[in-house]
């Protein structure tokens, strides 16, 4: 754990100078009239100060605990983690062409079977259960725009 | 006008049928999101913010709001019942509530739990009248000093109350503030850290920013080690507590309101604080605190009353000044703002229904929450048993059509799975996602307040400190950081020295 918050405070400071250098390129004002990066500035320099902070804090950190603490980054955990964010991310990018009731359903196929899935009889019952209702409620009753897709529905 | 005409006014919004209705689905939903656990008020709150957009003003916020609340009855039927907490606010009354559960007692603690949160919140609300209105008057005189003042210690008080390291909420608040940034200037309209995208210009959406950190963050994070639930079967009877046991809760309940208002009030003080520092208080108080955490009835009253008290307590400084002193008030602020509404001292006097209307409401929303909460439970329990598989696709579902359903635009659904990525990797890091959410939100209060004082001082920092509240506020800002980071200094100095002398 205490080499992952010397990696983390590395890269606090590496965006706190990316922030500070895009702040530069706007107008800073002067302290009478501060302009639009005056306070990105200020705001970047404050998380690289702190961020050096952090990292010499872990780096000198005398708790034998925190030291011996395993790294948070367990691969068992955060295979599922992963293959659900890219799930999600796959059905943001298809959502307008697939459409909604399409691209629902196969998200809920896949999501149904992350965790220990049930037969595929019940999942793609449910999944179309699913983006079935959801469609009426939301989209019919509550009135929110969904993409219509190839099924033009 | 006096209290009684403003409250008479308030129950004539408050009463017409349809925001009654609202009323009523807000402490539903608001119920069932506080049984169950991994899916906590701030997120659904975000959720329904832009269902809410469809609403009137009041009714929108009859409606979050009655989440909000309602969320703190609900929190506690799961960790009686499961003994894992429905909500960070019941964290505590696992300990007592699910041994009286486990003695066959789990109808006095789920009944007391309900009833001390009436109590507890009904209490509040009285406080919320007579105290909201006083502190609207005081702010009237505000200008942007005082308000840089109160944005500061309201957000330090954030940090110094956040678990964990105080350094880690101080870089998650500035990383907030930095987010906030993006988008066009207040002042000039220049773009800020657009990056030339179109959906940027407006500023990173508060609906997708706020359900990527806190409803699929949650999600994700409970994918890890999926909760197993274990519903404690007993069949429910006499939800009633004794006599003997509302003697042992009175004192209990009293308190527990108390410091749940107080620490509502206060900026960072949320109910779990005030839940875990009234049953502290409680254990101090008791004259046999060794039987704590064994099924005493105080063990369940006293937390429970505490976090109603403060989730009611915590409209004070949301609709007198227009700062939320924790994420789900500052959830009911983005409702505010996009409703074109600016809640503080202009609010209460420019558009009194709603703050009245939104207060009485609170009255009839805890009423139909005892019911809820009371005959209704067996209801609870038995959503308590849909299994976390079938249920965690349904949250994520819900979470991608709310954030479609702002705007219509798959952008804001990338910009709420990157944050709920991001959410995830800061949780396993330790850092609090509470601060920066609420330093997003404040951010530009916050620049409008510095750079409006600026120039009123023509550039000089001593505007800060020649006016009072400012500079008191800016003071124990300042006494919060040099307390939290001389010791770490110090740790650090030692460490040097040691390496000095070859140790």
């Amino acid at each position: 754990m205490k080499r992952w918050d010397q990696r983390a405070s590395v890269i606090g400071v590496v965006l706190g100078i990316l922030v500070v250098a895009a702040a530069l390129r706007m107008e800073l004002g002067a302290w009478n009239s501060p302009g639009p990066g005056f306070l990105p500035a200020g705001a970047g320099i404050l998380l690289v100060i702190l961020s050096v902070a952090y990292g010499l804090n872990a780096r000198w950190t005398t708790d034998p605990e925190r030291a011996r603490q395993p790294s948070p980054w367990i691969i068992e955990h955060w295979r599922r983690v992963v293959s659900v964010l890219v799930a999600l991310l796959l059905y943001a990018l298809l959502l307008d062409t697939l459409g909604y009731l399409i691209a629902t359903f196969l998200l809920m196929v896949v999501l149904l079977r992350v965790l220990e899935p049930a037969g595929w009889p019940m999942t793609l019952l449910a999944a179309t259960l699913i983006a079935g209702a959801t469609y009426v409620v939301f989209g019919k009753w509550l009135m929110v725009q969904f993409p219509r897709g190839i099924l033009g529905v | 006008m006096d209290l009684a005409g403003n409250v008479l006014a308030g129950f004539q919004v408050s009463l017409q049928p349809i925001n009654l209705l609202y009323a009523f689905f807000g402490a539903g939903i608001g119920t069932l999101v506080g049984v169950l656990p991994g899916i906590g008020p701030a997120g659904t709150i975000a959720l329904l913010l832009p269902l809410s957009l469809g609403m009137p003003p009041v009714s929108a916020i009859i409606f979050l709001a009655g989440v909000y609340y309602g969320s703190m009855y609900g929190g506690s039927t799961t960790s009686i019942l499961v003994n894992i907490p429905g909500e960070a606010a019941s964290v505590v009354t696992c300990l007592d509530g699910y041994q009286m559960a486990r003695q066959g007692r789990a109808g006095p603690a789920l009944g007391m739990a309900a009833m001390g949160s009436f109590i507890g919140a009904t209490l509040s609300i009285v406080g919320l009248m007579l105290i909201a209105p006083l502190l609207a008057g005081v702010a009237r005189e505000f200008g942007a000093p005082e308000y840089f003042g109160l944005v500061c210690l309201g957000v330090m008080m954030l940090v110094y109350l956040s678990r964990g390291s105080v350094l880690k909420s101080l870089i998650s608040a500035v990383a907030g503030l930095i987010l906030s940034f993006i988008g066009q200037d207040l002042f000039t309209g220049d773009d800020r850290f657009t990056f030339g995208v179109v959906e940027l210009k407006d500023g990173l959406g508060l609906v997708p920013l706020f359900m990527g950190l806190f409803g699929i963050t949650e999600v994700l994070a409970n994918l890890e080690a999926p909760i197993r639930r274990q519903v404690y079967d007993a069949r429910l009877k006499n939800l009633f507590p004794t006599a003997k046991d509302w003697l042992d809760s009175r004192g209990a309940i009293l308190r527990g309101t108390g410091i749940g208002f107080f620490l509502g009030i206060l900026p960072g003080g949320s109910a779990m604080i005030a839940s875990f520092a009234a049953y502290a208080a409680e254990k101090m108080f008791s004259r046999h605190p060794e039987r704590f955490g064994t099924g005493v009835i105080e063990g369940v009253a006293a937390p429970e009353t505490a976090n109603n008290a403060a989730a009611q307590g915590a409209f004070i400084p949301l609709f007198a000044l227009g700062i939320p002193p924790n994420v789900a008030m500052a959830l009911l602020l983005g409702a505010f703002v996009l409703h074109g509404i600016r809640p503080g001292p202009l609010m209460m006097e420019q558009h009194p229904q709603i703050f009245w209307g939104a207060v009485t409401s609170m009255y009839i929303g805890n009423a139909m929450l005892l019911v809820f909460n009371l005959p209704l439970i067996g209801l609870w329990v038995r959503i308590l048993k849909v299994p976390y598989k079938m249920l965690f696709p349904l949250i994520l579902l819900f979470s991608v059509i709310g954030a479609l359903s702002v705007r219509y635009s798959p952008f804001d659904v990338v910009v709420m799975i990157l944050f709920g990525a991001i959410g995830y990797v800061l949780r396993k890091m330790e850092f609090e996602a509470t601060p920066l959410v609420l330093a997003f939100i404040l951010g530009p209060m916050l620049e409008q307040a510095l750079r409006q004082s600026l120039i009123i001082s023509h550039g000089s920092f001593t505007i800060f400190f020649t006016r009072p509240i400012a500079a008191v506020c800016l003071g124990l800002t300042l006494a919060i950081v040099i307390a939290n980071l001389v010791p770490l200094l110090r740790a650090g100095r030692k460490v040097i020295a040691a390496q000095e002398t070859g140790d």
